[in-house]
């Protein structure tokens, strides 16, 4: 539909420049090679070149990218105008005689020389710009960021702010094997997260990236950064947000991290420094900051669904910092019923549903197991706990402990005792989960 | 060893008498008869990979999941590239290197038939042993041909399946590996020194050097994994201490050679027919023969640079940046050698031909972006999306499996005594070159935007440029469905080639009948 769009744009030689911030330069040349230009007027915008730089490094690297391109432009315009000349002019069908030379050893050595010379031409710029880039010293906040199958954490270290950033996009926006039940998709699609990471600009940010269970990649690329996310490693890297670029700026996972590896993005809103203090001052709340927080409006509009639930806990959307290592305030036991138990537990099984599947029957063929009928979800209620709080080794079954609080673990569990055909009845308190932490 | 292979020929009395089907296809010592299974197996593999990167590029057509889930998306990446990698284009360049090599030394055979046989007949039960991971729990791999741990440690036992048949894959190549060493130092033809060795023989020497240095490499990667996944090791699992950052640096020590590896028989086949359609000797064959060794030998310094996000020192950073940089001065040589060849000449454009200029102008895009991303502050942009899948693909695809295709087609008449259809190869040649380009150009644009490759679903903004690669993909696909009826004819019928096939190629195997007899070359010819 949409490429029949594109033919017909072509045929109508719609202006190539209708649209798409786009470096001229490279338009230009993309243009002259006569590639893959013209568009429907009807999608998303895309792109032909990197992001629209926002940080000084960005705005290096797509110098060097630039340059280097123009470079290899130049080196293959010029190689292949003489083949395409020799190609036309020395054929056999023109009774072009051929001539018997074969080797000619100052024309090797010229172009041996002469191409080292243009790599020592792109490396020392290149070098300046590494050297720039490693040196992550003198920064004015550091922020852990720490990837999980699938999800981003943060912590400010400079304070005691730290929450998740979960994909916000709507499972039924994703799924869309069933055309009655699939959503159209939205403006943001795979791009927008349930907490932003909120960041100063025209200050120093410096970032200690790990991971929790495989290696992920942290990746924004208007700011010109990509670093690994390894588990046992903590991996360094900087950015400096250009004041007067304040906005929401999103990237995704750069690793393969497994299954929903297409479904962690990272999406950072950048204040001014102002505005970043007052909301550290607040705690990391939005409300409090007087900082309009976009990840909660954008979610309200897209999900109903999740309106709907805000609306049934506000205690907990109102902020998006959960604060995973002290367990928020519990209810105590009186409120703990089995009603309230499910309803909690129907939100906090996201996290499960991931692998295990929304119908509790396993995902993977078989590499994630089903709840459904599971020895682990009908046996003992101390297990079931014990592998929501510690994982399982040597599968991607993570010890999700440290980013649930106990009621969530609590509810999660209640949960999967009681649904996809369990009914063991069993009614699982947080306190039982905060007995069970080692 | 010259003389066991002669004295198996002498067995049969006259030079085409060929055994019974069964002994002779499935218990062969010939090189020719092997040859040809390696290719048939080679194209096989090309079409069970290709309907898995079709698979890929349905899922991609629109965002959303339409077709498959993730899961099963991953293991379609994975498989594709292994199966592409080790089973479609090594063991067709060592199909080719069982042809033509002892024809273009003058060998009556390879040095060592019997492990030939056995070289390639480990192949198809590493690939029933790969391929069977599908039906396994949890399905086949999904960790990426890479195999990075831990990812790998979570895997299911698929990832045992298929480190079982890599396995399998690395002897058969370490055996077809010595084997080409072996023919091409010992069993040359009186009067062939090395520096007047056809270029193809060159390549093939050094790549099974490479084999040979690299394949035990890996094979220690993935064994070191699987002790990790089984037997309480901690090689590369964090939670025991070890370093997930330790495979890749393993396993790119062998990954990088494997390019070169996959890249340098290809160089050899382009020298061959360039020359024979400019009618004019290769320009620089000792600089050919020097540049090949010089990529060679700094394809073993470079590996690390297809991980530098994973926080290396600035000065490791540094190193493998100028070390990376330094291959295009001799992969440069290659090329401009190759256009000067054509510089000149009295040039035909027969398919073989088409196909190699094709490569030539094709695989230099990839050299420059390999290039691009060879400077390290623009990888950290680079890496991990679609502008590095376009990159490999282009000296991949349009390097190394359209020299093969040119290649076929050069010495397809050698090899069958027909000549094939010319205007149905040009045919082919066009749709493989034309719906390559669809395929694979859009993937910079989406890289460059922010596509990060391995990704099953995308954010809207990268639909148009998906929407060109699916359509170029099956457009692809389905292109080569020709080349299959294109090869078939050949075999069956078709104009009768004589022994030159072509206007006064250079090199012995244009000195035997076409079909090139069952055995050739029992009196070693002389080389002036």
């Amino acid at each position: 539909m949409i490429l029949t769009g594109v033919f017909v744009d072509m045929l109508l030689s719609r202006p190539v420049f209708s649209r798409a911030k786009l470096t001229s330069s490279f338009t230009n040349l993309v243009c002259g090679l006569g590639l893959l230009l013209m568009s429907g007027a009807a999608q998303a915008e895309y792109r032909l070149n990197l992001q629209d730089p926002v940080t000084q490094t960005a705005r290096d690297i797509f110098g060097l990218h630039m340059l280097i391109f123009w470079i290899c432009v130049v080196i293959f315009v010029g190689v292949f105008g003489v083949m395409f000349y020799s190609i036309f002019k020395h054929r056999k069908s023109k009774n072009y005689e051929a001539s018997q030379f074969s080797h000619s050893t100052s024309v090797e050595i010229i172009w041996t020389v002469i191409p080292f010379i243009i790599l020592v031409v792109m490396a020392i710029p290149a070098t300046q710009v590494l050297i720039k880039m490693e040196d992550t010293t003198k920064s004015d906040l550091t922020i852990k960021i720490t990837g999980y199958q699938w999800k981003w954490g943060y912590e400010y270290l400079d304070s005691d702010i730290n929450f998740y950033s979960t994909l916000a996009t709507p499972r039924e926006q994703i799924d869309q094997f069933n055309k009655d039940t699939a959503q159209p998709l939205g403006e943001n699609y795979l791009l927008e997260t349930d907490n932003m990471l909120v960041v100063p600009s025209g200050r120093k940010v410096r970032a200690l990236i790990t991971a929790n269970d495989v290696i992920h990649a942290w990746w924004v690329p208007a700011f010109g950064t990509k670093k690994d996310a390894i588990p046992g490693y903590i991996n360094e890297l900087w950015f400096n947000v250009d004041e007067g670029k304040e906005g929401i700026y999103r990237g995704q996972c750069a690793e393969l991290c497994g299954k929903d590896h297409a479904f962690m993005p990272i999406v950072v809103k950048v204040v001014s420094g102002d505005e970043f203090d007052a909301w550290v001052a607040a705690g990391g709340t939005f409300d409090a900051s007087g900082i309009a927080d976009e990840s909660e409006i954008d979610t309200n509009e897209r999900a109903e669904a999740s309106e709907q639930a805000a609306v049934d806990s506000p205690a907990e959307q109102a902020t998006p910092v959960l604060d995973a290592i002290v367990p928020a305030a519990q209810a105590s036991d009186a409120e703990w019923t089995m009603e309230a138990a499910m309803a909690e537990g129907e939100k906090a099984v996201t996290t499960c549903i991931a692998c295990h599947g929304q119908d509790g029957k396993g995902g993977g063929g078989g590499l994630f197991p089903a709840i459904a009928d599971s020895a682990v979800a009908t046996g003992p209620v101390e297990a079931h706990i014990d592998i929501v709080l510690n994982g399982k080794s040597g599968t991607a079954m993570a010890a999700f402990g440290s980013q649930l609080t106990d009621e969530q673990i609590a509810a999660a569990v209640t949960y999967q005792r009681n649904s996809y055909g369990n009914d063991t009845g069993d009614l699982v308190s947080p306190a039982d989960v905060a007995a069970l932490r080692n | 060893m010259a003389n066991a292979a002669a004295v198996d020929s002498h067995d049969h009395d006259h030079h085409d008498h060929k055994p019974p089907f069964f002994q002779r296809w499935f218990m062969s010592t010939n090189h020719k008869d092997i040859g040809t299974l390696y290719l048939i197996f080679s194209l096989t593999m090309l079409f069970l990979g290709g309907a898995m990167a079709l698979v890929i590029r349905a899922e991609l057509f629109q965002p959303g999941l339409q077709f498959v889930d993730p899961h099963f998306f991953n293991q379609m990446t994975t498989v594709h590239a292994l199966i592409m990698v080790f089973g479609a284009v090594m063991p067709g360049f060592v199909g080719f290197a069982n042809w033509m090599l002892p024809l273009m030394v003058g060998a009556p055979d390879m040095a060592l038939p019997r492990m030939n046989n056995w070289s390639f007949w480990i192949l198809p039960f590493a690939f029933t042993i790969l391929l069977s991971s599908f039906f396994v729990p949890g399905g086949a791999p999904a960790a990426g041909w890479t195999l990075y741990a831990p990812l790998t440690i979570q895997g299911g036992m698929s990832v045992d399946m298929a480190i079982v048949a890599i396995h399998m894959m690395g002897i058969s190549s370490i055996m077809g590996a010595i084997n080409v060493i072996v023919t091409v130092l010992n069993m040359r033809a009186p009067g062939m020194t090395l520096m007047k060795m056809p270029m193809f023989v060159w390549t093939w020497l050094i790549t099974a050097f490479l084999l040979i240095a690299v394949m035990p490499v890996f094979a220690g990667a993935v064994t070191m994994l699987l002790t990790d996944r089984h037997f309480g090791t901690a090689f590369f699992d964090p939670a025991g201490g070890g370093d997930p950052v330790l495979y890749q640096h393993i396993f790119w020590f062998f990954g990088h050679p494997e390019v070169y590896i996959m890249i340098l028989p290809a160089f050899g086949i382009i020298s061959h027919i360039i020359p024979t359609f400019a009618r004019k000797p290769l320009f620089g064959y000792s600089s050919m023969v020097f540049a090949t060794a010089a990529i060679a030998f700094l394809s073993f310094i470079v590996w690390a640079h297809h991980m530098f996000t994973v926080g290396m020192p600035l000065q490791g950073e540094l190193f493998f940046m100028y070390a990376t940089m330094l291959i295009s001065v001799p992969t440069g040589v290659k090329v401009f050698n190759w256009v000067t060849t054509m510089w000149r000449g009295s040039m035909t454009f027969e398919t073989p031909m088409l196909y190699a200029i094709g490569v030539v102008f094709l695989f230099t895009m990839g050299g420059l972006s390999g290039l691009m991303l060879a400077i390290t502050p623009a990888d950290f942009q680079y890496h991990d999306t679609y502008f590095v899948v376009a990159h490999f693909h282009y000296v991949l695809f349009s390097g190394a499996v359209m020299a093969m295709m040119g290649g076929a087609y050069f010495w397809l008449p050698k090899w069958t005594g027909h000549m094939y259809n010319e205007s149905l190869g040009k045919i082919h040649f066009w749709l493989t070159a034309i719906f390559f380009n669809v395929t694979f150009f859009p993937q910079h644009f989406l890289g460059l935007a922010g596509m990060p490759r391995r990704y099953a679903d995308y954010p809207v903004q990268f639909t148009e440029f998906n929407q060109w690669s699916s359509v170029g993909a099956f457009g692809l696909g389905i292109s080569q469905l020709l080349f299959v009826y294109i090869v078939i004819a050949t075999v069956r019928g078709g104009k009768k080639a004589t022994a030159e096939v072509w206007e006064n190629p250079e090199g012995l195997e244009w000195t035997v009948p076409s079909p090139a007899p069952f055995h050739t070359f029992d009196d070693p010819p002389v080389v002036k």
